[in-house]
């Protein structure tokens, strides 16, 4: 895991490298006639001067030491920014990683249980549009709807002035939450339908029945059991979105998360900001993969023999 | 059924009990200003003064040893008691107001003034304006250079602060206007070159009639009275600024108070809501097409030489409708970098839209063809990306072929070292006509490297910038005007306007003249009620 890291954070460092992007120009304005001997003397104190692969080990090596350095445009630490973001995106991220896959999961057997029923119809029509739709097209209409038009939530924002409590910022949750909720749940009904009905149509479903078991026993033992390998993979490779947040719900919604920061930069040239955040996502995505490992291996018995 | 029933009714009660907590926040607080950011803006800290000097909060938390009127040509005393100028107007003495504090109640004193110029200078972002004004004071070379501690040409003596010109500066006065002074016992230990960065921003200290109360990053900046402030006090009680997403969605909901804007969707938007009100001001917002025309070395770029070259693709954009189409008619067309509507404003040469006459000159230029223009914007907003692709059009139509795209880059790295582009898009909000006759000086750090660092404006800048005399300065004015449509290094598209919308529903602002919001004048904030 560790060298696959090593490995990423080389690769990104490097790539980065190649864009034509400077960072002290980013900060100065066309409109400023700046210093330039001062421009150059933090271009210097900022060590942007040395070569890429010093400014790598130096940063890797700072690393290992706990420090995880500045952000070059903002100035300010970059465990004070992780600090400050990582709960606003966990929070919205985690919300919906939660609903989204109890929602959808529940919607997905509903629908394969009662194929072509009402709910059914109603899951699939909203499976289509929740995919079809784009995220900040979905959210721009919830905005003018429910915040608006009904005035029932705030614009944006996460916590408003006088907020105290977790129930007092709730309101700013609801639409970024109902967002994502709509796009994630609808990915998550239209797989776990399909992999009910596969699974239903299986020869051993049939024998389970024939036995003469209680129907809703084929279902939880012998359907839902064998249905759930591939949808679980889908649940676990969204937890790196708990480090990464969404740019789009972030831009839209005023969300003062770690997907912004990503995003800013990036178009920035920030590299000691990017190189930190890609670290911290490969190391959830590595250990995603390896939660997708064990949790096959405790549903299907045959991996955990192999 | 009865299951359904059930399922409705609990579906309706969350829905109302998540209502109620959304219209329970917003009715919290009355006596409030709601203004708007950006969440980058407040990222992680608060976005500091030297640079954008403009934005409501800002003017009402850091102050300035004078303060401009709201038509920006002259100004008023504000930490400034009284002032005197010498017969040779190289010399200006000040005196500071007794008592003034800053909001750590901590004295203002002359050292606070003589240390904020002084760090101004060894920082690395600060506005064009103040170099400019404070390159005038004597020994700064020195002081810059390293050889000298201080700057000889700032003397304080109790509260008595003096500076020494080695040259007149017609703007010397306003630009002290603009000038945020900060108090110097909170940068003690700070590494001037990364001042705009330093942790004083996470919780700053200014010396306005407001003062911060709570910084929430992200999210909002709460600022409260100062009760140490000499001046008239504020009747509003809090001024909130939050992160918002879509400023739009915000006013129509009641919770933006303020809102100044340019942008055409923007007003087309803000013009629908009665509860908002718009208040034009000048803001002299200049847009034009910056032209590529030679490095440093003055090695040129052959393809758009000729400034005959340049008046004919002039003369092939449709501006008027341009205006009319896309801007709503908003900008004004100038021939020059003045507005039309100046009384100083003198145009030799109109660029009317003639499309034949402007196919003729290229031809007559030696235009070639066969290569392409690259034109290119920074601007984000869909208004100008339009504009563009009209002027494209308008190119196209006289049979140049071009190549319009927007940089993908920083704007500065864009513009002023990648120069892969033959025009660009700029704009400038001028404090000054100096300002904005500056850009074409040799010594402009960044014009310099696409205009050949040519030395034509030199003598004719440094004379407008001494002179306060009005027949000398129009004449020199007027001369400037007429080198610039000569040389045509850039090619005038507009001057547009601003416009600031206010929710007269709740607020009272009567008697309030409004100014450039880029900048810091006197609005008379104090006597802004909440109805």
């Amino acid at each position: 895991m560790i060298p696959m890291m090593l490995l990423i954070s080389a690769l990104v460092f490097f790539a980065l490298e190649l864009a034509p992007v400077d960072p002290i120009s980013y900060m100065v304005s066309p409109d400023m006639s700046m210093d330039s001997a001062n421009l150059e003397a933090l271009r210097e104190s900022l060590g942007l001067n040395d070569p890429a692969y010093i400014r790598y080990f130096r940063w890797l090596g700072n690393i290992f030491k706990g420090d995880f350095g500045y952000s070059i445009v903002d100035g300010s630490s970059i465990s004070r920014i992780i600090a400050l973001k990582l709960p606003a995106t966990f929070e919205l991220a985690l919300g919906a990683l939660i609903l989204s896959s109890v929602l959808g999961i529940a919607l997905g057997i509903v629908s394969a249980i009662r194929q072509n029923g009402i709910i059914d119809y109603v899951s699939r029509f909203l499976g289509v549009v929740g995919v079809s739709l784009p995220q900040f097209f979905v959210a721009i209409i919830i905005v003018q709807l429910f915040a608006v038009k009904l005035g029932w939530f705030p614009t944006g924002g996460r916590e408003v002035y006088g907020a105290v409590t977790f129930w007092d910022r709730l309101p700013n949750l609801v639409l970024p939450l109902v967002t994502m909720i709509l796009s994630m749940t609808a990915v998550l009904v239209r797989y776990t339908r399909n992999t009910m009905l596969d699974v239903m149509s299986k020869d051993y479903v049939k024998t389970a029945r024939s036995t003469g078991i209680a129907e809703w026993k084929v279902y939880i033992k012998h359907v839902f059991r064998n249905a759930m390998g591939p949808v679980l993979v889908i649940i676990v490779f969204r937890l790196p979105m708990l480090i990464g947040g969404s740019v789009v719900i972030e831009s839209v919604f005023a969300w003062p998360g770690i997907g912004s920061v990503i995003l800013g930069g990036v178009s920035t040239g920030d590299y000691p900001v990017v190189m930190m955040s890609t670290l911290m996502t490969s190391a959830v995505i590595l250990f995603a993969s390896f939660l997708v490992d064990l949790l096959t291996a405790m549903l299907d018995p045959r991996v955990r023999f192999e | 059924m009865k299951k359904k029933i059930l399922s409705t009714i609990a579906l309706i009660l969350v829905v109302a009990s998540f209502a109620v907590c959304g219209t329970q926040a917003a009715e919290k607080y009355e006596n409030v200003l709601n203004l708007s950011t950006s969440s980058k803006n407040i990222s992680t800290q608060i976005d500091p003064v030297w640079v954008n000097r403009g934005d409501l909060y800002k003017t009402l938390m850091f102050r300035s040893l004078f303060i401009a009127t709201p038509d920006m040509r002259d100004v008023e005393c504000d930490m400034a008691e009284s002032y005197a100028i010498s017969e040779d107007k190289l010399t200006y003495t000040l005196v500071l107001k007794d008592n003034l504090l800053w909001h750590d109640n901590e004295p203002i004193t002359g050292d606070d003034v003589k240390w904020s110029v002084e760090a101004a200078l060894k920082g690395t972002l600060l506005n064009a304006i103040y170099t400019t004004a404070f390159n005038c004071l004597e020994g700064v070379d020195e002081f810059k250079a390293g050889t000298a501690e201080d700057i000889s040409g700032i003397v304080v003596d109790g509260n008595t602060v003096t500076f020494k010109l080695t040259r007149t500066s017609s703007s010397f006065l306003n630009i002290l206007g603009q000038f945020a002074i900060l108090p110097k016992h909170c940068f003690e230990d700070a590494n001037l070159l990364e001042l705009h960065n330093d942790d004083f921003w996470q919780h700053p200290i200014g010396s306005g009639m407001y003062k911060l109360e709570e910084f929430n990053p992200g999210n909002y900046v709460v600022y409260v009275p100062f009760e140490g402030y000499e001046g008239e006090k504020p009747s509003i009680e809090k001024i909130i600024v939050t992160a918002v997403g879509d400023v739009i969605s915000a006013a129509q909901n009641g919770t933006l108070d303020y809102i100044q804007t340019s942008n055409p969707e923007q007003i087309t938007q803000l013009d629908k809501m009665p509860h908002m009100t718009k208040f034009p001001v000048n803001s002299n917002y200049y847009r034009y097409l910056v032209c590529n025309l030679a490095d440093e070395k003055g090695v040129a770029n052959e393809k758009i030489a000729d400034p005959r070259i340049r008046e004919a693709l002039l003369m092939a954009i449709d501006r008027e409708n341009i205006l009319k189409g896309l801007f709503l008619g908003l900008g004004t067309v100038t021939d020059t970098g003045l507005p039309a509507t100046d009384c100083d404003y003198y145009a030799a040469k109109t660029y009317s839209y003639d499309p034949d006459a402007a196919a003729a000159l290229l031809k007559e230029a030696g235009f070639d063809f066969s290569q392409p223009i690259k034109l290119r914007y920074y601007a984000g907003d869909q208004a100008s990306a339009n504009m563009m692709e009209a002027i494209a059009y308008s190119w196209e139509a006289v049979g140049v072929n071009v190549d319009v795209a927007k940089f993908q880059g920083s704007s500065s790295e864009e513009l002023f070292v990648i120069r892969d582009y033959d025009f660009s898009l700029k704009a400038l909000s001028a404090f000054a006509y100096e300002e904005y006759y500056g850009e074409y000086l040799s010594t402009n750090a960044n014009f310099s490297k696409i205009l050949g660092a040519a030395d034509d404006f030199d003598a004719l800048v440094a004379k407008l910038s001494a002179t306060d005399d009005k027949a000398e300065r129009n004449a020199l004015l007027r001369e400037l005007q007429i080198l610039e449509q000569e040389l045509l290094y850039k090619m005038p598209i507009a001057v547009f306007g601003n416009y600031i919308y206010i929710n007269t529903d709740k607020l009272d602002v009567s008697g309030t003249v409004f100014g450039n919001p880029y900048y810091n004048y006197q609005n008379n904030f104090a006597n802004w009620s909440v109805r």
